[in-house]
């Protein structure tokens, strides 16, 4: 199966977020969307997630043309993420936020659970199961989105900062757990990370957004090395260090 | 779906228990005026825990349901009025009603899917609006609920009182539709309707992110709330056999409103325990208000303390109990705790 958009463009007032930007993701492989801060990852992702109508451009799923879908549909085709922002459902439990995603799912009702369960205990989130979502810590937080998005047993996870607010170690083993979901859920991830050495090690291809538009793309050590991405993060770097 | 857990059984348990002991507390007390308000308790206890089901899961604040609980006094009362009645209190009476005498309970029954299928048509173009919008809409729609109750004198007697119901609600029956309500709300919640509810409750945008239809979860669950509300409304009307539209509006809804808040929207508990507190704080100031009254300690007529004293707990509660007594828990889960401890 396979995922792609094919130049999209994002118009904000006074603003052109996303400048004719084309990529495709495969099942079983995981494309890492990178970029300096504001150069359009998060928009990019909610065109795809159906959260933004794109100004120009197509989203397909497969052959099918899916860019005027609702979020709920597009779930239904395959398509689930998480948030930039934590979202989760802060008055239900963890069972809960997770059991939820998977009602859209097409298993019966007692695969869902041994579903749910099944993911609950890779993500290692045994222990807090029961508890309220409002009292996790953001590692937490950020896990139970994974798993309640991985809950709608989708064919592609959208991934916008997973390991945004954790600690080295915290996120060095959600990379490990990353690493096997496309195999053993049988999926494709596209992932944003500000965290370079996460995404060299976790993902298969590359994609480079600075200012809206595609600089480069491709497996990790021809992007790595790429002149336009060396100089964009550079850039990046000096202006933090005088921020 | 699995709705009926532990948590969910304990809690109907509990309830269940509490309503007979209520009842037998009654029964040995064995006072009109208490039976009286008791009966009122168990028909508030439909009326809030109806306001719950959509207020609670969906998180908007909804001024509506008195309004509901009148289109259900009302058409249950056009249906189960005796023939001869109807000459003498609704002069211009269509003539379809004219011969039409049918038993309260089936009245009420009837009008409580008659108002369903009133709020199904009313509140569908309101179920995209959120926090402010929303809850001033539903504040219209009990106006326009009002006007039209104020103003369609043939079948509402217009301004005047509408009389004659026949007297068919008792405790016994109060008592049965509240716990049956109470069950339904406790299945609701659990169950996938209610769950991807609360879901949008909490974060809409991750909600539809997982494939929840808000507008129809919503709907759905004013349109449940508004059958509770009219059932209510039916049994309200054939326990007091009189009322008028100024029964259904603005301190009615602050009533309910004070109820849900205090006990806590969230849990189907809190909206028991506040039918429940504000049922006996209101006697009780009710009692207060009289006594100080015929004590002659104050010479000027002292009227309005209740409406002051639960105004006052209102904005005490908003302040440090925003949640209400029940914010999360239900009692069944903690029952379900104590258990598994032991
Ligand atoms: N809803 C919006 N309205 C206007 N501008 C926006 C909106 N969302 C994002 N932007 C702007 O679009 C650009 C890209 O933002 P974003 O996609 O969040 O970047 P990234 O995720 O790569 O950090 C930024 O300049 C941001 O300020
Ligand atoms: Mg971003």
């Amino acid at each position: 199966m396979k995922l792609s958009c094919e130049k999209i463009t994002v118009d904000f007032v006074g603003l052109r977020a996303l400048d004719q930007v084309s990529l495709s993701v495969k099942t079983k492989e995981i494309l890492g969307l990178i970029g300096p801060n504001g150069s359009g990852k998060t928009t990019l992702l909610n065109t795809i997630g159906g959260q933004l109508k794109p100004t120009k451009g197509n989203i397909f799923k497969d052959n099918l043309d899916i860019t005027e879908f609702t979020p709920q549909h597009r779930v239904k085709n395959g398509l689930a993420r998480s948030f930039q922002i934590v979202r989760t459902f802060d008055s239900l439990n963890v069972f809960e936020n997770i059991k939820s995603a998977s009602l859209v799912s097409n298993m019966n009702y007692s695969d869902k659970i041994k579903f749910c369960d099944e993911i609950i205990s890779y993500l290692n989130l045994d222990r807090i199961k029961h508890v309220l979502a409002n009292t996790l810590n953001y590692g937490d937080r950020r896990r139970v989105e994974i798993a309640r998005a991985m809950a709608t047993d989708p064919d592609f996870l959208l991934l916008d900062e997973p390991a945004a607010g954790m600690n080295d170690d915290e996120s060095e083993i959600l990379l490990t757990m990353l690493r096997e979901i496309p195999n053993k859920f049988n999926l494709g991830i596209l992932i944003i990370d500000h965290d370079m050495s996460l995404i060299m090690k976790l993902c298969d291809r590359l994609h480079v957004l600075d200012s809206g538009k595609t600089i480069a793309e491709g497996l990790v050590d021809q992007v790595k090395t790429h002149p336009d991405v060396v100089k964009a993060y550079l850039g990046e770097g000096f202006k933090n260090e005088n921020a | 779906m699995k709705i009926i857990n532990n948590e969910n059984t304990f809690s109907i348990l509990f309830f269940l228990i509490l309503f007979i002991i209520i009842y037998f507390v009654n029964f040995f007390v064995g006072s009109a005026i208490f039976e009286r308000t008791v009966t009122n308790l168990f028909i508030y206890i439909i009326l809030v825990v109806g306001l719950q089901v959509f207020m609670g899961n969906s998180g908007i604040l909804s001024f509506a349901h008195i309004g509901f609980m009148s289109i259900g006094a009302y058409s249950s009362g056009l249906l189960s009025m005796p023939i001869k009645m109807k000459g003498f209190v609704l002069r211009d009476l269509y003539p379809i009603f004219e011969n039409v005498a049918f038993d309260p309970i089936l009245s009420i029954l009837i009008g409580g899917i008659f108002t369903a299928i009133i709020a199904a048509i009313l509140t569908l173009p309101l179920m995209r609006l959120n926090d402010a919008a929303a809850v001033i809409s539903s504040f219209a729609l009990l106006m326009v609920i009002h006007s039209i109750v104020v103003g369609w004198s043939a079948v509402t007697n217009g301004p005047r009182t509408f009389f004659g119901l026949p007297k068919a609600t008792t405790l016994e029956i109060a008592l049965i539709f509240s716990f049956l309500t109470v069950i339904f709300a406790f299945i609701y919640k659990n169950s996938k309707f209610g769950l991807l509810l609360r879901a949008s409750r909490d974060n809409d945008i991750a909600a539809e992110s997982i494939g929840a239809n808000i507008v129809y979860l919503r709907w759905f669950a004013i349109i449940a709330s508004a059958f509770l509300a009219g059932i209510a409304g039916g049994l309200w009307g054939h326990f007091i056999t009189s009322f008028s539209p100024k029964s259904f509006y603005l301190k009615e809804t602050f009533l309910v409103i004070s109820m849900i808040i205090i006990g806590g929207s969230f849990t189907v508990t809190g909206a028991i325990a506040g039918a429940l507190l504000v049922t006996i704080g209101y006697e009780f100031l009710r009692w207060t208000e009289k006594v100080i009254k015929f004590s002659d300690v104050i010479t000027f007529e002292f009227i309005g303390l209740t409406e002051i004293v639960l105004s006052i707990t209102i904005i005490i509660f908003l302040i440090t109990k925003p949640k209400g007594l029940f914010p999360f828990k239900e009692i069944g889960d903690t029952i379900n705790k104590i258990i598994k401890k032991e």
